[in-house]
């Protein structure tokens, strides 16, 4: 490892939290930040800085974008409260609403428009070479409930520019969110106080419990994922199941590894950020899924867009239409692909489906009717991530034709004998994701009271396996790439 | 009577007051604990380089073997005295890893026990050479370990429990997909000699990985250590790929074994019968491994 060279710009190396590289420089971040107990200014700054560093690691010069962005809207906001007139104060917010989508508009869809474009007319097309910043969709979003927050008049804004620049760019949840509204944050830095000797204790576990399922689960059962995904038609109908499943998985302990990871270095700061997973496979609805899947996301559809669009205050046909657009666009968010439209249109559909199913039969009673329809939830989620997961619909179709293929009962048995650990991490991943009273808080809970030297060992054990069961090249989180 | 303390003595600590630095001091010995077992166990993988100076990566393992007197692989012996154990330079036509050519068993004739070992590649390769294998009348055994390297297989126990289980009469190693881009090949080739020296006068047969970029100098360190008679190059191979754009998709995967079949009739020292195949063979059951850790 070359330390010089950590603190060089490198597009191809961003920081991940999983790295040792990352690990070396949060701890010199800690150290610091410790010895600055008491001067609040000092450690915000400091908080700045880091954060700022950690974004230009990866993004170089579009760092500027960031800053410029918060600086904007942090000037829009002071406008926007100040004014009085409905139409002036609508002005502004159009003008910076727009202003945020246009700039996430040119970075993220520019080439899936023109090609949609030429594709209409009928011409080739050479995308252009843009440079899309991490974690855009991220703090674009986040910039936006402040805007629609502050237009609403639920808090007044901030009157501090590097307070905002620190919002919007804190590092635990800069890349791939969860998505923060300002109030809760803003409320925890005046001031950016210590932590509880439990608060630590508990920022500790939630590191170790991200690093277990993003670099021992995730990455375990991606691989084999991407080789089924890579050549369906090549597989048999129970490996192609398999790795449906192991997809399910992989996408599931990637992000929330990820989110455990940026909840337990906020507490260590002594900053807590909301969760962005409810135990998602233990949905027995599709709208009960949308509650407990990257929450701080679906919330955010809800209110700014779904709300926005009319919601349920007129009539269902209004209501299946802002249910339909906002899964549509929320689709569109993940990536600038018609699989992600398609699949977010899926599950629009699903939702719409669901809802009107739901008004009439009500919930399932037995306990027979709630098995059944937590295993029909689990797996039309699972095949909507293969349409999540396919680069074309073509390939999807093939995912699909693929698990239908080849049932022969010798052969099942040979392939699911050949393959034993990835059956057993697969069903211990469904155990683990749906487990029911939290089996990661109770662990959480032992964790906090085991002794210091305890702790560490654990923490030091831990976090040896994870970085020694790195390949060569540390596996990127699925969601940095939205 | 008056119960506050005398002006002159410090008040009392606030408990409150001091329950943050005992959370910050519980942070530095659990960062402490995982730095020293990092740095120490060499879980970085790598050696610190700090302003162009090298500080080597402690190998403790290596030491504590000789410490409790265990048998010696080349990989730890190398780490402790390399300059006693490897030559630096092998000729080109003879293989270097402790095994003489002439100590190389010679390979019997007819019908084989294949065992095809590696990483993920086995998988796309396993296919089309059991295809072969049914054609020949040999028989195939692959053993994947998902993004294993050099340095996994001359390490682990598994390749000696493969030898023992399995007894092949040819080993096929397709191992170097995930060393592309590594930075010290003198070790690698440390690990490579240590393989050839644990699969020891069995004859071998090296598939190189099938470059989807430029490597920093594994292949050509494999054709100098196995010799040209051993190793085949697939780095130049024009291989159509899978999703992921690095492992080949089944008709790459078909390309590349066909690739190989025909070296090993044409050019590989290791000659056996590699008919082209008529027919589809099942999928052979594969032993799999868990990726390193």
């Amino acid at each position: 490892m070359d330390v010089l060279a950590l603190f060089s710009h490198d597009p191809a190396a961003p920081l991940l939290f999983n790295s040792g590289a990352f690990f070396l420089l949060f701890t010199l971040f800690v150290a610091v930040h410790a010895l600055l107990r008491g001067r609040n200014r000092a450690r915000l700054a400091w908080l700045l800085a880091f954060s700022l560093y950690y974004y230009w690691r990866s993004n170089g010069v579009y760092v500027l974008t960031l800053i410029g962005l918060a600086t904007v809207d942090f000037w829009i906001a002071l406008r926007l409260h100040a004014a009085e007139r409905p139409g002036v104060r609508k002005a502004w917010l159009a003008a910076s609403v727009t202003s945020n989508l246009l700039g996430l508009g040119v970075f993220k869809y520019t080439n899936f428009v023109l090609g949609n474009l030429a594709w209409l007319a009928g011409r080739p097309f050479e995308p252009l070479h843009i440079f899309l910043p991490l974690g855009i969709s991220f703090h674009v979003f986040q910039s936006i409930s402040y805007l629609v927050d502050v237009y609403r008049r639920r808090y007044a804004p901030t009157k501090s520019l590097g307070e905002y620049v620190t919002f919007l760019s804190f590092f635990p949840q800069l890349v791939a969110g969860p998505i923060v509204r300002a109030p809760e944050f803003f409320s925890q830095i005046h001031p950016l106080a210590d932590p509880d000797p439990e608060e630590v204790a508990g920022g500790l576990f939630r590191i170790l419990q991200g690093l277990v399922k993003k670099a021992i689960l995730a990455d375990y059962l991606g691989r084999y994922a991407d080789l089924v995904f890579g050549a369906s038609s090549t597989y048999s109908g129970p490996e192609v199941l398999l790795a449906v499943y192991a997809y399910s998985l992989q996408i599931y302990f990637d992000f929330s590894g990820y989110s455990d990871v940026a909840l337990g270095m906020a507490r260590i700061l002594g900053v807590r950020i909301p969760e962005n997973f409810l135990a998602p496979y233990r949905a027995t609805s599709i709208t009960e899924f949308w509650r407990r899947w990257h929450v701080s996301l679906s919330s955010w559809l809800r209110e700014y867009l779904y709300v926005s669009l009319g919601g349920n205050r007129h009539g269902r046909r209004r209501q299946v239409a802002s249910l339909m657009v906002t899964m549509l666009l929320g689709g569109l968010w993940h990536g600038a692909s018609w699989t992600f439209v398609v699949w977010g249109g899926l599950h629009g559909t699903a939702l719409v489906v669901s809802k009107l199913v739901g008004q009439r039969l009500g919930p399932p009673r037995s306990r027979a009717g709630r098995a059944f329809a937590w295993l029909g939830t689990l797996h039309l989620v699972a095949g909507l991530w293969v349409v999540f997961r396919a680069h074309t619909l073509a390939a999807a179709g093939a995912v699909f034709a693929g698990i239908f293929r080849g049932w022969e009962g010798a052969r099942t048995l040979g392939v699911l004998g050949a393959r034993r650990e990835l059956v057993v991490a697969v069903l211990a991943g469904f155990l683990l994701s749906v487990v029911p009273g939290g089996l990661w808080a109770r662990l959480e809970e032992r964790f906090r009271v085991l002794p210091t030297f305890a702790k560490a060992g654990a923490f030091a054990v831990v976090v040896q396996a994870v970085l020694q069961g790195l390949t060569h090249e540390v596996q990127p989180f699925i969601y940095f790439q939205f | 009577m008056d119960s506050s303390p005398p002006p002159d003595r410090p008040p009392p600590p606030d408990p409150r007051a001091r329950r943050p630095a005992t959370a910050y001091r519980e942070l530095l010995i659990v960062f402490g604990a995982t730095w020293l077992l990092l740095v120490f166990h060499g879980a970085l993988g790598r050696d610190l380089v700090i302003a162009g100076v090298t500080l080597e990566k402690p190998e403790l393992s290596a030491y504590l073997r000789r410490w409790q007197g265990a048998p010696f692989t080349a990989e730890a012996q190398a780490a402790i005295e390399p300059e006693a154990t490897l030559p630096t330079a092998a000729p080109a036509d003879l293989p270097s890893s402790g095994v003489t050519a002439s100590a190389v068993a010679p390979l019997a004739r007819g019908p084989q026990r294949i065992l095809l070992l590696g990483d993920s590649m086995v998988e796309v390769l396993e296919p089309r050479l059991a295809d072969y294998c049914l054609e020949n009348g040999h028989r195939l055994f692959p053993a994947i370990w998902y993004a294993s390297t050099t340095a996994s297989w001359a390490s682990g126990p598994e390749l000696e429990d493969l030898l023992r289980e399995i007894k092949p009469t040819l080993v096929v190693v397709a191992l170097g997909s995930s060393e592309l881009t590594a930075r010290r090949i003198d070790q690698r080739e440390r690990h490579v000699r240590a393989i050839l020296q644990r699969v020891g006068p069995r004859p071998l047969l090296w598939i190189g990985p099938p470059n989807w970029r430029e490597d920093t100098g594994i292949n050509a360190m494999l054709a100098r250590v196995l010799g040209a008679g051993r190793f085949f190059s697939s780095a130049t191979l024009d291989l159509e790929r899978g999703a992921d754009g690095i492992h080949p998709n089944a008709v790459g995967g078909a390309k590349w074994a066909e690739a190989f079949a025909s070296w090993v009739r044409e050019d590989g020292a290791r000659a056996i019968a590699l008919a082209p195949p008529t027919r589809v063979a099942p999928r052979v059951p594969a032993r799999v491994y868990a990726p390193p850790r």
